[in-house]
């Protein structure tokens, strides 16, 4: 699709560059640099989590709390993972170290994938289009993930250790990042990336994209699009375990209300960006991350206000977010 | 005459507590125009819908002899019936190009199908990468009726074509579907326009109240003012 970019399309942009740069003037620059650097892999771990709510909230319009369950069983997924490789854990390679780690994100992805394909089956394909069953239906879905989650694994927090090497940071003499921020940093761009080329270019793309909009027209066509529908809701879902394992080993820790306590930035950031854009998910995550980091070192006790308060002041500013696909 | 397309039978379609239509028979033949005529209310466009499996309806339904009762929309249309919704069913953030791509269900649609279609509609190549959020209203149409069109169809079904289009914008729409017709498509059309419904059909079936309350030529009704006036309440100057 050839998209014409506006003014009002580059000043989210603008202002993910002006907080920046008012950061600068009360931060040190080799702090700031630091911080910054942090800040975009804190914003792109939020986007891993969030991305596939975006398809799921922004485009298909189901409210499906869930999605904090699929995260916290990909954190315990990864903890499995990791005992049954611990030696990849500890190795001092670093290819092995990324090799366990992108083998606890495949067998997250796979089973929050299954999961959410059974659940789009079951709980939400009734309940589509009534927001109140669907928030009941999926509560109810979370609460059994947890609940089945103490089961298996207890209700203890479960240690989840970044892998030896990935703990190590590059430096440059007063900058450095840690090696996990860096993976975290390319698995983030590469899969903002991906959903760019997917919904803008590909042939998938466009039907989901036509499909949002007008339902019984693409079926009309000679589209099932009930099937495309649970495909996209599995994908969707699956990016919440690929996001949910590399949150539990970024966090060193998994526990069963991990899921829940990041679903506010999640929220946050899908209706920051604009319900259904991945463009604006990307930017309002990266913002977030940003902010966090850099209210952290100035007002540490505000960081838990200060996504409030860009929530607040974006939908002021822009009532249906950055870029927003669907308007509702 | 030329062998039976599609035949309805006792259809019933029910929308939430209400009994819409409330038994619908007609039949139409292979390569023709038929028309849908009947006042607001009547239960003309849930026949279409019904036809489509939108509103599923109760009753039988048999299109080139098959019963297409029960099966899903997007079965119906690859038996190849295309629909042109009165909403016109666009997609107002893709393309013209995006649009019949994905109409032709194929990343390269067949190059001499689209040349056709634009023969057709010589407007929608002037605005091939305009999104058709931001087309004309007689655009629109001529897109929504070039998507029921890309791949190739025996039956489409048009919903008030002329619905807010200027006369010049009617008559080049007239010829085209008469295009459309020479190339064995056969046309199912509901309408309010009754000068181009006249224009364009042969076959007839009027609706009162979700019924069949008449069935037969278009000239025979065009040429008798009071049975029009009797089954539609109009006068055609």
């Amino acid at each position: 699709m050839r998209r014409t970019f506006a003014i009002a399309d580059v000043l989210p942009i603008a202002l993910v560059v002006a907080v920046c740069v008012c950061a600068l003037a009360f931060i040190s620059a080799p702090i700031w640099l630091n911080l910054t650097i942090a800040g975009v892999s804190v914003g792109l771990m939020i986007f891993l989590m969030a991305s596939g709510l975006t398809l799921i909230f922004g485009l298909m319009d189901v409210l499906n709390f869930a999605h904090a369950g699929l995260i916290t069983l990909a954190g315990y997924v990864t903890a499995s993972v990791y005992a049954a490789m611990p030696g990849w854990v500890s190795s001092n390679d670093l290819s092995t170290n990324v090799l366990i780690v992108l083998a606890a994100a495949a067998a997250s992805m796979l089973v929050a994938g299954a999961l959410g394909y059974v659940i789009e089956r079951i709980i939400v394909r009734p309940v589509y289009g009534n927001h109140l069953k669907q928030i009941l239906a999926t509560t109810g879905v979370l609460i059994i993930i947890q609940q089945l989650a103490i089961a298996i694994w207890g209700a203890d927090l479960l240690h989840v250790s970044q892998p030896t090497e990935l703990k190590k940071a590059v430096t440059f003499g007063t900058f450095f990042v840690e090696n996990y921020r860096l993976l975290i940093c390319a698995v983030g761009l590469a899969q903002f990336v991906a959903m760019i080329w997917a919904l803008e270019r590909s042939h998938l793309g466009l039907l989901i994209r036509a499909a949002v909009e007008d339902r019984e027209s693409v079926e009309s066509m000679g589209y099932e699009v009930k099937y495309l529908f649970v495909g996209v809701f599995a994908a969707g879902s699956a990016m919440a375990g690929l996001g949910g394992a590399l949150w539990a080993i970024y966090q060193e820790v998994i526990f069963p209300e991990a899921g829940l306590q990041v679903m506010i930035m999640v929220f946050s950031v899908i209706i920051i960006g604009g319900l259904g854009s991945v463009l604006g998910c990307f930017v309002a995550s990266i913002l977030l991350g940003l902010i966090m980091n850099y209210v952290g070192f100035l007002v540490p006790s505000a960081v838990v206000a200060c996504g409030f308060l860009l929530l607040l002041f974006v939908l002021v500013w822009r009532p249906h977010g950055f870029y927003p696909v669907v308007r509702r | 005459m030329t062998q039976e397309l599609l035949r309805v039978d006792d259809l019933h379609t029910f929308i939430g507590d209400y009994h819409i239509l409330q038994g619908v028979n007609f039949d139409m033949h292979e390569g023709g125009v038929a028309a849908l005529l009947g006042r607001n209310g009547a239960g003309k466009t849930t026949t279409l819908r019904s036809i489509m499996g939108l509103a599923p309806p109760r009753g039988r339904i048999r299109f080139d002899g098959r019963d297409i009762v029960g099966l899903s929309t997007a079965a119906i249309s690859r038996l190849g019936i295309g629909y042109v919704p009165e909403t016109l069913g666009l997609f107002s953030g893709l393309t013209v190009a995006e649009t019949l791509r994905l109409a032709a269900r194929s990343r390269a649609p067949d190059r001499a199908r689209i040349d056709w279609i634009t023969s057709l509609f010589p407007a929608l190549r002037k605005f091939w990468h305009s999104r058709s959020g931001n087309l004309s209203g007689g655009q629109k149409q001529m897109l929504a009726i070039a998507k029921a069109l890309v791949e190739p169809k025996r039956l489409i079904l048009v919903d008030e074509p002329t619905k807010g289009l200027a006369p010049s914008v009617v008559a080049e729409l007239i010829a085209a579907l008469k295009q459309l017709t020479q190339q064995s498509t056969s046309i199912l059309l509901v309408e309010q326009n009754f000068h181009f419904a006249a224009s364009l059909a042969t076959e007839t079936t009027v609706l009162e109240s979700g019924q069949t309350t008449w069935q037969g030529m278009m000239g025979d009704i065009a040429r008798d003012e009071a049975l029009r006036r009797q089954l539609l309440g109009v006068s055609v100057v």
